[in-house]
């Protein structure tokens, strides 16, 4: 392997520290070996390419999947990802989740080391150990370490009902059965164990799981304001929102008013009832809108005024409204 | 008389160096670098006609003509620098001693402007009131080389960032080296990264048996050979014949051999070895260790941190050996000093780092962090142990035979602590000292149990932090001032993760 270049550039700017080269003639030599460096390599680069597991067929179009690294980690897609909607686009993904034993993080790094090399299968091609990934209860796919480089591959089938889970199970909001820890390409979240169920909920930086989510609730009077869409009642981290329908595609959101949500209050959960209840105007006869407070984690809704803040809000307290006049708390906690 | 401006890169540093210089003298920092290459990210626009090469700031097509900006956040500093630069006689330029203060007291001058010879460039590879008189009393003109050696690792830096797009970064990190640091270091982690997961483990076994004489004096022997080859067993089976022979076998001491040996105390520290023995002993980043280092050195209380020499200055040696003397008493002091040779690269007059005092005992400083005190405390002793004598042991080995196989026992046992009374050493698992029973060669020694057991071959071990650094330093790749931010740079970027200490190289699609 070639360290020398890059030694003896190291080594040169000593000696034009040292006086005895001239800088920019160092300058020089090196800008021209890089670029004639940069393009071979721009001849040579490699894309992104995935790797392709004929054994797997995509759910939704049965071409084969191929395994894709992203920064966000490694997951299949549909290999029609590719294609143009006139030929049958499909964007089809399937999460990977880890099939290896849980990475124990002990003292003696190297026996953890070794025992994880002897658990691994080898790889086809070139002998290096795989990478082993779930895609359902019966199918664990085994992928060279050299991913993308080695495109080695084996699928295993089987039974491998998460076996050895011992990590924390929550009830399912929607029906019932248990829900486990599982990692996806976005990180770590909880994944209902019923089949028919895809209900997921994500583990919050505390380690709890996230509380459940609200299911959109469709609101067809509400027009858009810029795209021709109407608006749904969304639950996000930062608490109820309205977004366009075909949300993220169309990027417009913006906070309900109080009176928006109220021919609602049987769709929504018992938890927000409350919040049909918040009185409509306030005092000077804005509309009241529903926020969020980021510090307090709670709904309180605020006066608005032709989009600036009124200066009134109300918070919900000891099972009532409670309205606070024109503070500047308010007004500030508002323009957030 | 007017009064002088000294300026330095730091306010701490500002601060001690304020308490040894009269009253004629003003001390201010530049608080960091004071102008850099443009970055786009600093909101104005660039103007064309005052920066023909653009965001990239330099040309390399013309003349590496570079456009250097202000920084946006120093214009109220430079203000105040310019306007105190005016009104004294004298500028001092007293930045640090390696090329980047080299560089930074010349863009001072740059700035501030005026007669190039009012500035004065002071540099002293530590803040105590001997250094810092000596080296006003004797101040010396920037060095142009150093500043363009600086200039050029800036320009190449900033090309290669320019003109790689960050994906094709990542195919260069592993397959061609850009002249650039952070590369190879990735490179290193990759290529160790595909040794580990080609690497097939393979079985062997051990085979431990504990021995006793007819007094009941035991000892604990490893079998090592088998009809003179290296006893390996490469599975049960192969063990298992063994045991079933080494189970009927008689023992017989077959040889002894007594020696003296010796351990020689450590050089004293340069960065690369501070931050292994840092890493090591207190659990400390590369990067943790070079901010505690710096606030030392800074408040006076070691030397220049970022250093691959291990010089000692004549006067720092003579205190040590006085202190060693007093402290420890004669027999600690060895006739001569200990003297450790740089390697060759060792690229300018610095010295190991040290402390400036070292009758200045760990704990006795006031107000320092408990984390600062320890790496003092680290430095300290490293720096007392390479003035001491070698510890001294006593070491034996046992030789015993038994049917076709050869058994060893190996002991030791300290006679002189030496450097060890300051620098207690580092004991892996089982790696205690034991003194041998007294067993005469041609006695015979019964079995008492055999004991096999069962290991895999390791792959090579993952870098550390430390260890990349040492590997880099090897192949003379870095410098002392580079090393932190190289580790940073190649973390940051998302190429390599650490995990419980250890580097893991990122899949990359
Ligand atoms: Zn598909
Ligand atoms: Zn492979
Ligand atoms: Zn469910």
């Amino acid at each position: 392997m070639d360290y020398g270049f890059t030694a003896g550039l190291e080594e040169e700017l000593d000696k034009v520290a040292g006086g005895e080269l001239e800088w920019k003639t160092v300058l020089d030599t090196w800008y021209k070996q890089f670029t004639a460096k940069l393009a071979t390599a721009d001849e040579n680069m490699r894309g992104n390419q995935p790797v392709e597991i004929p054994e797997i067929t995509c759910p939704a179009c049965e071409r084969p999947m191929a395994v894709r690294t992203a920064s966000t980690g490694v997951f299949m897609s549909c290999t029609g990802y590719a294609l143009s909607k006139k030929e049958g686009k499909c964007t089809k993904t399937i999460n990977l989740v880890s099939g290896d034993e849980a990475e124990a993080v002990g003292d003696d790094d190297e026996e953890h080391e070794v025992n994880a090399l002897r658990d691994k299968r080898r790889c086809p091609k070139c002998g290096t150990a795989m990478d082993s990934w779930l895609i359902d209860e019966e199918r664990k796919l085994h992928i060279c370490g050299n991913n993308p480089d080695c495109t080695g591959n084996e699928v295993e089938k089987g039974q491998f009902k998460i076996k050895g889970y011992d990590g924390p199970v929550i009830e399912c909001d929607k029906c019932g059965s248990d829900m486990q820890l599982r990692s996806g390409r976005f990180g770590k979240y909880f994944g209902c164990t019923a089949e028919d169920c895809k209900n997921t909920r994500k583990l919050l930086r505390s380690g709890q799981a996230a509380p459940p989510k609200m299911d959109p609730v469709p609101m067809p009077e509400l027009q858009c304001q810029k795209a021709d869409d109407t608006y749904v009642l969304r639950d996000g981290a930062a608490g109820l929102f309205l977004a366009a329908k075909s949300y993220p595609r169309v990027r417009e959101t913006r906070n309900p008013q109080v009176r928006e949500i109220k021919p609602h209050k049987d769709e929504l959960p018992e938890k927000y009832h409350f919040l049909a209840d918040a009185p409509e105007l306030d005092p000077d006869g804005n509309p009241m809108v529903i926020r969020f407070s980021r510090k307090t984690s709670d709904h309180y809704v605020a006066g608005d005024k032709d989009g600036k803040p009124s200066g009134h809000a109300a918070y919900f307290e000891n099972g009532k409204w409670e309205l606070k006049g024109a503070t500047k708390g308010a007004a500030k906690a508002k323009k957030k | 008389m007017g009064k002088s401006l000294v300026i330095v890169e730091s306010p701490a540093k500002a601060k001690t160096i304020n308490k040894y210089l009269g009253k004629d003298f003003v001390v201010r920092s530049s608080v960091g670098h004071i102008r850099d290459l443009p970055t786009s990210g600093r909101g104005k626009p660039i103007d064309k006609k005052a920066n023909p090469a653009g965001k990239m700031g330099v040309d390399p097509e013309h003349g590496w003509k570079a456009y250097y900006e202000v920084l946006p956040s120093k214009e109220k500093v430079l203000a105040e620098l310019q306007k105190l630069a005016a009104e004294a006689d004298e500028v001092y330029l007293a930045t640090d001693l390696d090329r980047e203060g080299e560089a930074i007291a010349w863009h001072l001058r740059e700035v501030i402007g005026g007669d190039p010879a009012r500035f004065k460039r002071v540099t002293f590879s530590e803040i105590t009131k001997t250094a810092i008189q000596a080296a006003f009393a004797q101040p010396g003109t920037l060095n142009m080389s150093r500043v363009n050696a600086q200039q050029a690792r800036r320009f190449l830096d900033r090309v290669v960032g320019f003109m790689l797009s960050p994906l094709l970064w990542k195919k260069v990190a592993r397959n061609l080296s850009a002249g650039r640091v952070q590369s190879v270091a990735v490179r290193l982690v990759v290529e160790r990264e595909r040794e580990v997961k080609a690497f097939v483990p393979e079985e062997y076994w051990e085979m431990f048996a504990d021995l006793a004489d007819a007094q009941g004096t035991g000892v604990r022997a490893q079998v090592t050979k088998f009809k003179g080859e290296a006893f390996k067993p490469r599975s049960q089976a192969d063990s298992d014949a063994a045991v079933a022979v080494l189970e009927s076998a008689s023992y017989q001491i077959a040889s002894r051999e007594d020696k003296p040996s010796k351990s020689k105390p450590p050089a004293p520290f340069i960065t690369s070895s501070l931050q292994q023995a840092a890493s090591l002993r207190l659990g400390f980043s590369v990067k943790k260790t070079m901010t505690l280092a710096q606030r030392l050195y800074e408040a006076g209380h070691i030397t220049y941190m970022r250093t691959d020499s291990r010089n000692l200055s004549q006067d720092a040696v003579n205190t040590c050996r006085g202190f060693i003397e007093g402290q420890y008493g004669p027999q600690y002091l060895p006739e001569k000093p200990n003297v450790y040779a740089s390697s060759g690269s060792a690229q300018e007059a610095h010295e190991a780092i040290r402390p400036t005092d070292v009758r200045r005992e760990p704990g006795e400083i006031q107000n320092l962090e408990k984390d600062q005190e320890r790496l003092y405390d680290l430095i300290w002793r490293q720096f007392v142990a390479c003035q001491m004598p070698p510890a001294e042991y006593d070491t034996s080995a046992i030789t015993v035979a038994a049917a076709d196989y050869e058994l060893r026992a190996r002991g030791r046992v300290l006679r002189f602590d030496g450097f060890f009374k300051i620098l207690p050493p580092v004991r892996k698992k089982g790696d205690d000292d034991l003194e041998l029973p007294d067993l005469k060669p041609g006695s015979d020694v019964a079995l008492q149990k055999l004991d096999p057991s069962q290991h895999f071959t390791k792959p090579s071990a993952r870098f550390t932090e430390a260890s990349l650094v040492r590997e880099l330093e090897k192949k003379s790749i870095g410098r002392p001032s580079t090393y932190a931010s190289i580790i940073s740079t190649i973390q940051d970027r998302g190429y390599v993760k650490l995990v419980n200490r250890r580097f893991y190289a990122e899949k990359m699609g």
